[in-house]
């Protein structure tokens, strides 16, 4: 952990506390909008057990290294490693809040595999390696549904979408799978394997996972693409309705149609802003008060500006 | 008889019962409660297993740990007998409550007692009815301690409140105060219960205790010890941690161990078990965690790295050497520390009678102290008074404490004692009178404690299959899947 925290960190401001959030994908909206100003969504949820004190000593035995630095006002930052290339369990791949958990993929995936695997040898006796009653329900239909009657081109969907990941993705992927007479090669002698640690090779993992869920779930015909959930949303269902009602209608008045207090309605706006797939401005029809009236309206503005900008300066560093 | 047979035949492949088996089920079969006490090894859930498939109803297993149920239901599953499913907190409730709503698709239901007095599940099952009550590890009725579930204690009402058809309580290792515990708890009489016991002796495990004088010099002879046993080692270990530095220093000697304790993830898990079966890891360095639902014939030593909590858990632990009935080794360490530590440990957790009383009177006051005593105590509150809890806290300190005390004595009696006939003694009912040799047990120095096992008749062991699983090309992984 101590390499990939000086990674996540490097060039990024954040206090301690929100980051271990944000890596725990506990949904506030300053944990959303410090992950969101900090280009951190896609490590949104990324290691859900992670534990507080474990986490608290690498933090201070990283910074009493200077490996990490305190600013005057309480955020962690390391140094900036542009030009540097990433290491190769650096996860890529993960997309935070728009992915269902990466250990309910994983469970999902080496339980099909297992399935099939065994399936595929004769062996009758099946004992999932994943003891999740919805995820056997659902590997079940799965199977019965794509590979039943016959599990050659699940199997070969399978070796395509290995193909496509980097050769230690792979590695690391297929030697967690388990199957009929196969078992999982452990964190630590994949570790050995490739000279990192166990907690990168989990990462890899992760990554790897995330990457077959997104080139499997973006071609339809895939046998794989119906053994998983489909993505959920990033902003929420509640903030879809309040941006619903905020086309026809006042702040104000979607605050009291919806029974919510006006800040809620104006974070529901920034969470649309910041994860929804349109630019959100000011508009006129919200009936806000005048710039210079309300300060906390204004900092809302200036948010909203900031989030637009923000965005948009993402928008051409990718073009 | 014959059809006994037959069906042992049919559902296991087996031509034989193993002693106790067949007088426990002929019992169940006649429709009444069963306390058996079998020890370990000597096949405890068949007698269960096979009831249940010759008849139509439910059978409700009640299990103390998370890991033991699945692994009853894996070993089902393995088995080829479908219809079992553990109703624990590894599924959500729609879960639980699918499983609730078509409970006539279950043979086996394996759960938690604290599941079992849910006024949900209750219901459910009052409905389906209860063919067998098996409570399994029975005695942790009476031994279980605080750290664990009080819920085990209201066995008793779920038996008044659901009246299963016939009720078998199973443990391996029960001395008769515990018996009697298990008895009262579960309001089993004698007009209609059976006993049925057989000797905890397992005459070719050699018994022996070895002092040493530190901690380090364990860590020395453990290695030493690993060499002179030809064949697979258990290590026991009290913490996790020790459990885990074991390992790593033998695997950098060129041993190859494994580690299991209860936070390892299932697939982890199984691995280990399977490469243990198969022969590519030699030693598990575990914690207690490790055994219960382990059926590895050739165990050739189980060796304590510091004295278990009781005389149960030690037997239980040496119950898994030599079930092949060839000799094995049964080797607890024992440090000056050793014993004050067991005293310590019989203590540690209990709220003081002060404490049970200021949280009884003001528990609003404790709603954010997530200390282990007051959640000892809010999973106490939900069934029980103030008075009543701190009684029951007092007993079950004190039968804790009497466990610890009775292990230390085994542990630190005089040289010239059998501690064989101790085992014996304290849980056969009837405890023979025990030929004492040097191949029956020993109070013994390191150095002659090695040059014993050195001349120990052991059988040949299986040649180590190739190391554990290395890591394998991409393409080499798929072709072995598929
Ligand atoms: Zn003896």
């Amino acid at each position: 952990m101590p390499t990939f925290l000086q990674w996540l960190l490097a060039g990024r401001h954040v206090r301690p506390v929100t980051l271990y959030h944000i890596l725990r994908g506990k949904r506030t909206f300053s944990n959303l909008y410090a992950a969101f100003s900090n280009d951190l969504l896609p490590f949104w949820g990324l290691l859900p057990h992670l534990a507080r004190p474990a986490y608290e000593r690498v933090v201070d035995r990283l910074v009493r290294a200077s490996a990490l630095t305190f600013t005057a006002d309480g955020m962690l930052t390391a140094p900036s490693r542009a030009g540097q290339a990433l290491p190769a369990w650096w996860p890529t791949h993960v997309a935070g809040l728009v992915m269902p958990s990466y250990r309910e993929l994983g469970d999902d995936l080496t339980l099909a595999v297992q399935l099939l695997s065994q399936l595929h040898h004769g062996a009758p006796h099946f004992a999932p390696v994943t003891p999740h009653l919805l995820i056997q329900v659902r590997v079940k239909a799965w199977y019965r549904q794509a590979a039943a009657a016959d599990d050659a081109p699940a199997i070969a969907a399978l070796t395509a979408l290995v193909s496509r990941l980097s050769p230690s993705a792979a590695t690391v992927l297929t030697n967690r799978l388990v199957g009929a007479d196969v078992d999982a090669a452990s964190w630590d002698t994949l570790a050995a394997h490739f000279g990192w640690t166990p907690f990168q090779v989990q990462l890899a993992w992760a990554d790897a996972v995330a990457a077959v869920y997104q080139y499997a779930m973006a071609d339809p015909e895939s046998p794989w693409a119906s053994l998983w959930p489909p993505a959920p949303t990033a902003v929420t269902a509640s903030a879809q309705e309040t941006m619903r009602l905020l086309q026809h209608q006042s702040v104000a008045a979607t605050a009291a149609q919806r029974r919510l207090a006006e800040s809620t309605i104006r974070e529901h706006v920034l969470e649309a802003a910041m994860l929804g797939s349109d630019l959100v401005t000011v508009r006129p029809g919200w009936q806000l008060p005048e710039p210079g009236s309300d300060h906390v309206v204004d900092f809302f503005r200036d948010r909203l500006t900031a989030i637009a900008a923000q965005r948009q300066k993402g928008r051409r560093g990718r073009d | 008889m014959t059809d006994l047979h037959a069906a042992l035949q049919h559902y296991f492949g087996f031509s034989e019962f193993r002693p106790g088996q067949e007088d426990i089920i002929q019992a169940l079969m006649a429709g009444r409660n069963v306390l058996g006490i079998l020890p370990t090894g000597q096949g405890k859930s068949l007698t269960y297993q096979l009831p249940t498939l010759l008849s139509r109803r439910l059978t409700v297993v009640v299990s103390p740990l998370l890991a033991l149920m699945s692994d009853q239901v894996q070993h089902l599953q393995e088995a080829g007998i479908g219809g079992a499913i553990a109703l624990n907190s590894l599924l959500d409730r729609q879960e639980q409550n699918l499983i609730l709503a078509h409970l006539d698709r279950w043979r086996f239901l394996f759960a938690a007692p604290e599941t079992l007095t849910r006024p949900d599940v209750v219901a459910a099952l009052r409905q389906r009815g209860i063919g067998l009550l098996v409570v399994d590890e029975a005695h942790c009725i009476s031994e279980w301690g605080p750290d664990f579930r009080p819920a085990f204690l209201q066995l008793g009402t779920v038996v008044q409140t659901l009246r299963p058809g016939r009720i078998l309580a199973l443990t391996a290792t029960a001395s008769p105060r515990v018996r009697q515990d298990i008895a009262r708890r579960l309001h089993l009489t004698p007009a209609d219960t059976t006993v049925v016991s057989r000797s905890v002796d397992r005459p070719n495990i050699w018994l022996a205790i070895c002092p040493v004088t530190s901690e380090a010099e364990k860590a020395t002879l453990l290695p030493q010890l690993i060499q002179a046993v030809p064949g697979n080692v258990i290590v026991y270990f009290n913490r996790k941690r020790l459990a885990n530095e074991a390992a790593a220093a033998l695997v950098a000697r060129g041993v190859s161990a494994g580690v299991y304790h209860g936070d390892l993830d299932p697939l982890s898990r199984r691995s280990l078990q399977h490469q243990f079966r198969n022969g590519q890891i030699r030693v598990v360095c575990a914690t207690n965690a490790f055994g219960m639902g382990i059926d590895q014939p050739d165990v050739r030593a189980v060796i304590h790295m510091a004295p278990p909590t009781s005389l149960e858990d030690y037997l239980q632990a040496i119950g898994r050497a030599g079930r092949d009935g060839q000799p094995a080794a049964a080797i607890t360490l024992l440090a000056p520390g050793d014993t004050g530590q067991l005293a310590q440990d019989a203590v540690r957790g209990f709220p003081p009678a002060s404490l049970i009383r200021a949280y009884f009177d003001h528990p609003d006051r404790f709603v954010k102290d997530e200390t282990p005593e007051i959640q000892l105590l809010k999973r106490y509150r939900t069934f029980a008074s103030g008075p009543a809890v701190t009684q029951l806290l007092a007993a079950t300190q004190q039968t804790r404490q009497g466990a610890a005390n009775q292990m230390i004595r085994f542990c630190t009696a005089p040289a010239t004692v059998c501690r064989r006939q101790l085992l014996l003694n304290t849980f056969d009912a009837h405890p023979a009178t025990v030929t004492h040799d040097a191949a029956c047990c020993a109070f013994i120095a390191p150095s002659p404690l090695l040059h014993h096992l050195a001349g120990m008749a052991w059988p040949s062991a299986a040649p180590l299959a190739g190391s554990a699983d290395p890591v394998q090309s991409v393409s080499a992984r798929l072709a072995q899947l598929f």
